[in-house]
């Protein structure tokens, strides 16, 4: 049965990505994660996992209670496929998360009664997944119907023929035992009851083992391929085997992860000795909340000249575009019409006709009929502020960015867009360790452009220690307050709530923050923030009020998000 | 006087289904003459509550969609010119205050703030309407109201009404109706089974949870209509909901393909 409607990817993702080599499938997981979050409820974390060795057997998903990891592995597979695929994987997984009970008892049950119990409650869970959305059915139906296999009696093939026979009405088939099972599996009513399933799942493993089919789990894979493999439904504590813990499973990805990022992180560090230089110390207060009051010169922040050495691997050259080319049909344009003059471009229709009306009631009127455009120059100053602090260079929802490299990229993209309209743009970074230090570093000062030299050092930025932002922003502002531009406006990217290791109550900084944002604001004065952090939404809010923020999900959307946020901070 | 006014008003019962108490408010309101500011996402009902309560309450109804190239004059009127020399016309404000009903502001932080101003003197005790050019003060009507609408969602954080402007005003806050609500009123509107009408709501509340996550605003009762009456003119539901739901609200290709993910997930492929 093909889909109802063509998926249209490659149209899709050609246009929307600006390098060719970008990932079909990691460019597929934000669309597939807005999907399994609506369908789920709440937040399914995707990933691709590859595969080491192609000798290998194939692999399936895993699914765990926070992570559902998808095979990046079979490259037979086109985009459109692996789409279908991926989202046969993820209604399976939310089926499995609603209706399953997690980590049955295994120790006393044969590898091959676990195999014909799982495949019974993945049917079941389906069904009821289908009662929900009736539309899924299809989605799930072609995957049996393409997978299954007639041709010999193996286990194997006895279980796929009975997957397809338990989702398709229409599938007859000639083995009792594939028979058997449909009929002990539409007897049963309440599909809610598990322990029912159960037993029948233990009844046709009975019947299965007696046939004296061959079974060998180490060359079982669970069919068709977007089931998981079902790691999740047991708890195999006797297994010595601990990779099939879905914890360990978790950890496991999680532990290369951070290796791989530990490594890079040390090869950074390597590449660019930081030999800091200490400019300037200024004393700010901070707002303690409990006591309410400002405690003076309570923090010191201490601005470092930026050093780097070696060249960061970015080319000026490859900017991306897409800003400049948004620019076009942006509001961004700094012209606007002036109605009502002594002599223009065009005629003020509105303007003419009050004229020879008050000409005609002999009233006093100036023949300004006219209108022109007026472009405006340098009005405003928009202070960049990056959170660089250890917490950045984790990695963006599924994606393979840190958050400080899209931090960096927003940055970049939107003083290119500020120096190319003709306003006044710096971006500052800061990183602090307890009160007594918050690190505080100029990387592109207000006037100076952006050279090779400069995005490569902004490039080359690292991440360290904590977030104390409440000192951050006074120490901006009083960096911005020397711009004699029209408007000044600060827009701090970040990737979460304020804190640092000698603070231990968690809204105390972000009290701080707030009230280091209300002071700005009170001297005319934008602060904006953009969040890279999907879930940073309650406290962003608390610090910055509503509509005063953005979070960023979608890097493709960025420059789009940009343009909005300067059309903001650029107005009165 | 009153031909003037005859149309404006709403000659058959607007379809409007209650979600709360909103009626009674209204009543309320209306019988104190207090200018009211409905808030709401676009297409969750706001425009037909008032053509409701116009209708119910028998009283014209002077709508004037908001923007923001929108001078005082055409709110309040203008001299032009005619055989005669020059004839003082009423603006659509003006006609309300004058003859009495409902002057309806849609989407009026769009409205430029000093624009804006010319309500002021009619949204308190004073009641009255200045006229500048022509030299006159019109004394509200004692059937004239004044009611503003605004989405409050998708507003750029640049428009927005003056304090001083917005406390003249008591508000309503609208959302979109309960999931079994909405599904009645897509049903009633158009004429498709509950079943399916339950179908399009568990979508579109689907997409409201994106708000913030790339869309700007979820599919609203009237893209939810506009699909069922597609889908009971015998298009099928998905090519239905692509058109009035999907590529309407959206072109985003992430977010078309999780919302087509959605639409395939509630209607099965013929």
């Amino acid at each position: 049965m093909s889909n109802h409607r063509p998926i249209k990817l490659n149209s899709y993702y050609k246009d929307f990505t600006s390098q060719t080599s970008v990932n079909i499938r990691e460019s597929l997981m934000r669309p597939l994660t807005l999907l399994s979050n609506g369908l789920l409820g709440f937040e399914l974390k995707l990933q691709l996992y590859g595969q080491d060795n192609s000798d290998e057997l194939p692999i399936r998903p895993i699914l765990s209670d926070t992570h559902l990891f998808l095979p990046d592995a079979d490259l037979y597979t086109s985009d459109s496929d692996v789409y279908l695929l991926y989202r046969a994987a993820i209604a399976h997984a939310v089926a499995h998360l609603r209706y399953s009970p997690r980590k049955s008892f295994s120790r006393t049950l044969k590898p091959m009664t676990i195999a014909v119990v799982s495949a019974i409650e993945d049917a079941r869970v389906e069904r009821l997944l289908i009662q929900d959305y009736p539309g899924v059915i299809d989605w799930f139906i072609e995957f049996h119907i393409k997978e299954i296999s007639c041709s010999q009696l193996s286990f194997s093939s006895l279980i796929s023929r009975m997957n397809l026979a338990l989702i398709d009405s229409q599938y007859q088939d000639n083995s009792y035992w594939v028979n058997k099972a449909k009929n002990m599996f539409e007897a049963q009513k309440d599909l809610s009851n598990y322990s029912a399933f159960r037993r029948l799942g233990s009844i046709l493993a009975n019947d299965m083992g007696q046939m004296r089919l061959p079974f060998d789990p180490h060359y079982y894979v669970v069919s068709p391929s977007y089931r998981d493999d079902n790691s999740f439904l047991w708890d195999y504590e006797d297994f010595d085997t601990s990779i099939l813990d879905k914890h360990e499973i978790h950890d496991k990805n999680l532990v290369i992860q951070s290796q791989q990022s530990q490594d890079l992180k040390t090869e950074i560090c390597n590449y660019n000795v930081m030999a800091e230089v200490e400019l300037e110390r200024k004393n700010y207060p901070e707002w303690d909340n409990r006591l309410l009051i400002n405690k003076n010169n309570w923090c010191t922040v201490i601005e470092k000249l930026f050093t780097w050495t070696g060249e960061s691997n970015f080319e000026a050259n490859s900017m991306d575009r897409s800003i400049l080319s948004l620019l076009s049909v942006s509001s961004s344009d700094r012209s606007h019409r002036l109605r009502r003059q002594w002599e223009g471009d065009e005629l003020d229709l509105n303007a003419a006709i009050e004229g020879m009306i008050n000409r005609q009631l002999g009233l006093d009127f100036e023949p300004r009929f006219f209108t022109r455009m007026k472009n405006e120059k340098h009005s405003s100053s928009i202070l960049v502020l990056l959170d660089m602090s250890e917490s950045t260079n984790e990695l963006v929802g599924n994606m393979s960015h840190s958050v400080l490299s899209v931090e960096k990229k927003a940055a970049l993209l939107l003083a290119q867009l500020v120096i190319h309209i003709g306003d006044r743009i710096a971006i500052h970074g800061f990183s602090s360790n307890t009160r007594a230090e918050i690190n505080y570093y100029r990387l592109l000062e207000f006037g100076e452009p952006l050279d090779p030299v400069v995005i490569n050092k902004i490039q080359s930025a690292t991440a360290r220690y904590s977030t104390r932002m409440g000192a951050a922003l006074r120490h901006a502002f009083t960096c911005l307050r020397q711009e004699s531009t029209q408007h000044r406006a600060i827009l701090l990217i970040s990737d979460g709530a304020p804190s640092d290791v000698d603070v231990f109550f968690n809204d105390y900084l972000i009290e701080d923050a707030r009230v280091a944002v209300e002071e700005v604001r009170k001297y005319n004065t934008k602060v904006y923030c953009m969040a890279i952090d999907s879930l940073a939404d309650s406290y962003i809010r608390t610090i910055f009020g509503y509509g005063n923020y953005r979070i960023v999900d979608n890097l493709q959307s960025l420059p789009k998000y940009l343009l909005d946020i300067y059309d903001y901070l650029k107005m009165k | 006087m009153s031909s003037i006014m005859q149309d404006y008003r709403i000659q058959t019962e607007p379809f409007y289904r209650p979600t709360h108490n909103e009626i009674v408010l209204y009543e309320q309101a209306y019988k104190h003459r207090i200018p009211l500011m409905i808030k709401g996402p676009t297409g969750c009902g706001k425009t037909r509550f008032i053509e409701y309560m116009a209708w119910k309450l028998n009283l014209p109804l002077v709508s004037l969609a908001c923007n923001e190239d929108m001078s005082s004059s055409d709110l309040v009127g203008r001299y032009l010119f005619d055989a005669q020399g020059v004839t003082w016309h009423d603006g659509p404000l003006t006609l309300a205050v004058r003859y009495g009903g409902i002057c309806y502001l849609d989407e009026v932080v769009e409205m430029r703030q000093d624009t804006t101003v010319v309500i002021h003197p009619l949204t308190d005790t004073r009641r009255i309407l200045p006229l500048d050019k022509k030299g006159e003060i019109v004394h509200a009507h004692p059937d004239f109201q004044l009611v503003v609408s605004y989405n409050p969602g998708y507003q750029s954080p640049t428009k927005d009404m003056k304090p001083s402007t917005r406390q003249r005003f008591a508000a309503f806050e609208f959302d979109y109706p309960d999931a079994a609500i909405e599904a009645e009123i897509i049903s009633h509107e158009s004429s498709i089974p509950i079943e399916i009408a339950n179908n399009l709501v568990e979508i579109a509340h689907k997409s409201r949870k994106l708000k913030h996550h790339g869309l700007e605003e979820g599919i609203s009762t009237r893209m939810l209509i506009y699909a069922g009456i597609l889908i009971s003119s015998g298009i099928d539901p998905h090519t239905s909901c692509d058109m009035s739901m999907v590529h309407a609200l959206t072109d985003d290709p992430d977010i078309i393909l999780a919302l087509q993910g959605f639409v395939d997930a509630y209607f099965k492929s013929n």
